[in-house]
């Protein structure tokens, strides 16, 4: 019976690739939705994940770093460095600004970047790493948005910078960073004194001392662990929009799954008087089953083979030609996705088997 | 002829009454979930126009280069309200101020927008309470009242000051800047007593001016007097600066909705195409006996496009009930977001898909079923 399964399979080559590219464009939706997500909110947290440090010390009352303006004081980090003699601590300008010429501006976030090491782009693509005072490191996508390419001049805020660097895995919808020379910083995002936040790193296991050496220590800032902040910071990105990129998602899921239910159920239906034969023929209830599951089983598996291929191909593409949207595919997702694929293309065959294996025999004959 | 075509199309569709009912319900399945995303897109990008569309005003003055109303800050010089007022044929100049904050209440955040006014009527609608009238007195929006559980009566804390919600007002959700009203007067006291860095020289307590003209006075000759006397400032009229807000969404928004909208768009067409032409290619035997009684190329070719079309007829309005639920269902579990499927484009589309998808895929195996030999039908 598996034998005969295979080959209604091949005879039917066309209906099967069918209904596996039904299968595979389900599963495409889904893992498509997924990956925007995972993108855009991974991105939203990235700048405190590739930065220094234990403890961020923001602005009384300020919690996130994503659409907050913080801002401390000169003596608040002096009140801050004296309370942790040990301990390293980086004063960071970061705010948002509006990036390009009147008319096609962009919100970005812009760093700036002082004498110490530590919040400089992560990977950067061409160019220079470490803006000098007149400098600007963009996004790639964010660039090409704009029609620049190193050495042009860019608007930020109310000044002009060159692009001394592009930069990759800086750019997402809410969260694009532009890099520019500490003293610009201050001048275009008008920060006289102070800083934004202050990034701390202290010696391991001392984290706990630390914060309450702070809270002690220095007035009107508030204390984020580094994991608080970034749970914060994607905790809004998901209030924000992802949670609608999540709805979506889970819309596509429902829609998926009942389309590969259907095309695995309707697969085999046609085939029940096949089978109806071959249960006059002499196949047990077992091999009815084990057919109808063989078949379903191809199906599947074709289908995710598919739709891997398919995000194997479109996914450099979609880098390519859409660079303003961070996309990420997961191979844990895919892994996943496919596995719940497989087992609903088998629950759906299970009710057309079952009704071709209590089929008396003897009815194919009849009329 | 026709009448023969309906016949054996309808016949040979709905001759398997469960995989007839199947494929409806998946291809409404589908343009549920086209009609959907694609009513998400203009359901957000409406909801950026509607606000700043309505603001009470003749002209709006904004930060020149700016360009929008609720995305980005702009700051007017202090004495640009006077600067207006002393024109000739300006009624009233109201100062506002807009500060964007994370609303942090009942273990939610929500970035939100306060709207700071003086004598100004704000908001223009109300769901329930009223409007302000005394001291640390808030409104805020339906959206964000709904997201943390406030009502009339309650108090929430803006900067640790503890407000009381007087009124929920209407019109004001937009998905990423809902809005708080408050007096111009108390917004000030609270940025003032929680001491932010508000007060320097990046912030300004007026972000535009609602100007109002004397009767009878044409706008773009005073619009062209003020921008000559302010040069500081661009002016609008609220659905000039609407249009921009949404523009601007568009702009910021469009890849990812785009994008996720057109993976469900080439989806969804794909699997109805691939899903009918598997359920016409399966039962090609049955369309082939037409084809062995006599049945031409066309009569075939309607017969397959009759069991698509039937399809569609049966699953477009299914489907486009199942976008309404789900629209439903967005905005009640978060109500900054509405999508909105009945938006004339979103519906022309959707139709205009499915109705392809449907047809082509049944027109695909028709070049198989022409070259069948007839006699290979009674075999077997």
């Amino acid at each position: 019976m598996i034998r005969w399964a295979l080959q209604t399979l091949w005879h039917g080559r066309g209906a099967t690739l069918a209904s596996a590219g039904g299968v595979a464009l389900a599963m495409l939706l889904v893992l498509y939705l997924d990956a925007v997500f995972r993108g855009e909110a991974d991105q939203v947290v990235a700048f405190i994940e590739h930065a220094p440090g234990d403890i961020w010390v923001l602005q009384d009352g300020i919690e996130n770093l994503h659409m907050s303006r913080s801002r401390i004081s000169d003596q608040a980090i002096a009140d801050l460095r004296q309370a942790l003699p040990d301990a390293q601590v980086l004063p960071v300008v970061y705010r948002d600004v509006l990036v390009g010429p009147p008319g096609d501006q962009r919100v970005a976030y812009a760093v700036g970047i002082g004498a110490q090491a530590g919040v400089e782009p992560w990977d950067i693509g061409h160019g220079a790493a470490r803006p000098a005072p007149g400098e600007v490191v963009l996004p790639r996508p964010l660039a090409a948005m704009l029609g620049l390419a190193l050495g042009d001049t860019v608007r930020i805020g109310e000044g002009q910078l060159r692009i001394a660097g592009l930069s990759r895995g800086t750019f997402s919808m809410a969260n694009p960073l532009i890099y520019l020379e500490e003293g610009d910083a201050r001048n275009l995002l008008k920060i006289g004194d102070g800083a934004s936040f202050a990034v701390v790193t202290v010696a391991t296991g001392e984290i706990d001392a630390a914060a309450q050496a702070i809270a002690a220590g220095v007035d009107d800032v508030e204390i984020v662990r580094r994991d608080d902040l970034i749970r914060s910071d994607w905790r809004l990105a998901l209030e924000m929009g992802g949670e609608l990129i999540r709805l979506m998602e889970i819309v596509g899921f429902l829609v998926s799954a009942l389309v590969v239910c259907f095309a695995a159920f309707s697969f085999v239906a046609r085939r029940q008087s096949e089978l109806a034969v071959a249960r006059a023929l002499g196949a047990s209830r077992k091999d009815i089953f084990g057919a109808v599951l063989v078949m379903s089983l191809s199906l599947a598996l074709t289908g995710v083979l598919l739709a891997g291929l398919a995000i194997l191909v479109s996914a450099p593409l979609l880098v390519r030609f859409v660079p303003q949207v961070a996309v990420n595919f997961s191979l844990p997702m895919y892994g996943h996705v496919g596995l719940g694929v497989t087992l609903i293309a088998l629950l759906a065959v299970l009710a057309p088997a079952r009704r071709v294996a209590q089929v008396d025999p003897t009815l194919v004959f009849q009329a | 002829m026709l009448s023969n075509v309906l016949f054996v199309g309808w016949h040979l569709w709905a001759t398997d009454r469960l995989q007839a009912l199947a494929s409806v319900l998946v291809f409404a399945a589908v343009v549920a979930l086209m009609l959907f995303f694609e009513g998400l897109r203009f359901g957000l990008i409406d909801d950026l126009r509607q606000f700043p569309a309505a603001l009470p005003a003749d002209l709006v003055a904004i930060e020149r280069d700016v360009g929008q109303f609720a995305m980005t800050a702009s700051k007017l010089p202090q004495l640009s309200r006077s600067q207006a007022e002393s024109l000739g044929g300006v009624l009233t100049a109201e100062p506002l101020a807009l500060a964007p904050i994370i609303l942090t209440w009942a273990d939610r955040k929500t970035p939100s927008m306060i709207l700071g006014y003086d004598r100004a009527v704000f908001p223009r609608e109300l769901a329930q309470g009223r409007r302000i009238q005394g001291p640390r007195e808030v409104v805020i929006d339906t959206a964000l009242a709904i997201r943390h559980r406030l009502a009339p009566g309650d108090t929430v804390e803006i900067f640790d000051t503890p407000l009381t919600v007087v009124g929920i007002s209407r019109g004001t959700t937009s998905p990423f800047t809902p809005y708080l009203f408050l007096t111009y007067d108390d917004l000030i006291d609270i940025f003032l007593e929680a001491d932010l860095s508000i007060g320097s020289d990046d912030f300004s307590f007026v972000s535009a001016l609602l100007i109002n003209l004397e009767p009878g006075r044409p706008i773009p000759a005073l619009r062209a007097d003020l921008e000559a006397t302010m040069p500081d400032a661009d002016f609008f009229t609220p659905a000039e600066l609407g249009e921009r807000d949404a523009r601007y969404g568009a702009k910021l928004l469009g890849p990812v909705l785009i994008l996720t909208s057109g993976i469900a768009w080439i989806i969804g067409f794909l699997v109805m195409g691939f899903l009918r032409y598997s359920a016409v290619d399966a039962r090609l035997r049955e369309y082939a006996v037409q084809k062995a009684l006599g049945a031409d190329q066309r009569f075939l070719g309607g017969v397959l496009s009759i069991g698509g079309l039937l399809l569609v007829v049966l699953a477009f309005p299914l489907g486009l009930i199942g976008s309404m639920g789900l629209a439903h269902a967005l905005h009640a579990w978060n109500p900054l977001f509405s999508a909105m499927p009945l938006e004339p484009r979103v519906l022309t589309g959707g139709l205009v898909a499915t109705v392809v998808a449907g047809i082509t895929g049944s027109l695909l195996p028709l070049h198989r079923l022409l070259r069948l030999d007839p006699t290979l039908v009674f075999q077997r």
